[in-house]
């Protein structure tokens, strides 16, 4: 990666999402799937998959340009989940 | 409590306050980490939650200081105008300034940005496509709202 190498957290990011599977979208969706899988397994709602989620796509669209839709999708489902269930329910 | 403008008000205002959170999350993590090429979440200075800051992002303690300002100026041309239009054009200013109209509707201009940003730069008419809806969606609920109906 471009900017490897100054400090922990980005380091970390950047070696689970290109060692593991060489590819950082790639392995964001197994990432993914797998807390979804997690979630469904405990019979836990899928909402709560958003606050390990949103992290880790924040810390990643600090350098990647692309992935920046999909935390706006994040962002956005975050926001209603929030609206739904405290202010206008 | 649970009308349609107030589920689209909430939605702007929570995803205003993300945003900003994200926002300041990413540039401490970009200074941090040395990263000069940042991307650029949100536009703080044209934001709403601009008008709430007394500076280095602290609140005013008064909250009557946040009410609206406007003097709800006629604003009519003499030279033009009869007393139906001039009318018209001053209850329209003072519904919009006085009551601060203008300032709840402010808030809903977050969404259509924020769309305007997902969505790179070929997919700029599903963007336009969405934040239509958004705003038709958003006019049909303010007028339902003024004129008393629940949803």
């Amino acid at each position: 990666m471009a900017f490897y190498g100054s400090n922990a957290i980005i380091n970390v990011v950047n070696d689970i999402t290109t060692n593991i599977t060489g590819s950082e979208f790639l392995t964001l969706l197994i990432i993914v799937l797998i807390l979804i899988s997690i979630c469904l397994m405990f019979r836990m709602p899928l909402e709560l998959t958003i606050p390990l989620i949103l992290p880790l796509l924040i810390v990643i669209s600090i350098q990647t340009n692309e992935i920046i839709s999909v935390l706006g999708v994040a962002l956005l489902y975050a926001a209603i989940l929030i609206a739904k269930k405290w202010i206008a329910n | 409590m649970a009308n349609s403008l107030t589920y689209f008000l909430a939605i702007s205002v929570i995803l205003v306050m993300l945003m900003f959170v994200v926002d300041q999350a990413q540039t401490n993590l970009a200074e941090d980490n040395a990263i000069s090429s940042q991307t650029k979440l949100f536009n703080y200075d044209g934001s709403h939650i601009a008008q709430f800051d007394t500076g280095n992002y602290t609140l005013d303690e008064d909250i009557a200081n946040q009410l609206p300002t406007g003097t709800g100026d006629a604003n009519v041309d003499e030279a033009t105008g009869n007393v139906f239009t001039d009318t018209y054009k001053t209850i329209k200013n003072w519904l919009l300034e006085t009551t601060g109209l203008k300032y709840v509707i402010s808030v809903l201009n977050a969404l259509p940005n924020f769309i305007k940003l997902i969505f790179p730069a070929d997919y700029t008419s599903v963007a336009f496509a969405l934040g239509y809806l958004w705003n038709a969606l958003v006019v049909f609920a303010l007028v339902f709202w003024l004129k008393g109906g629940g949803n």
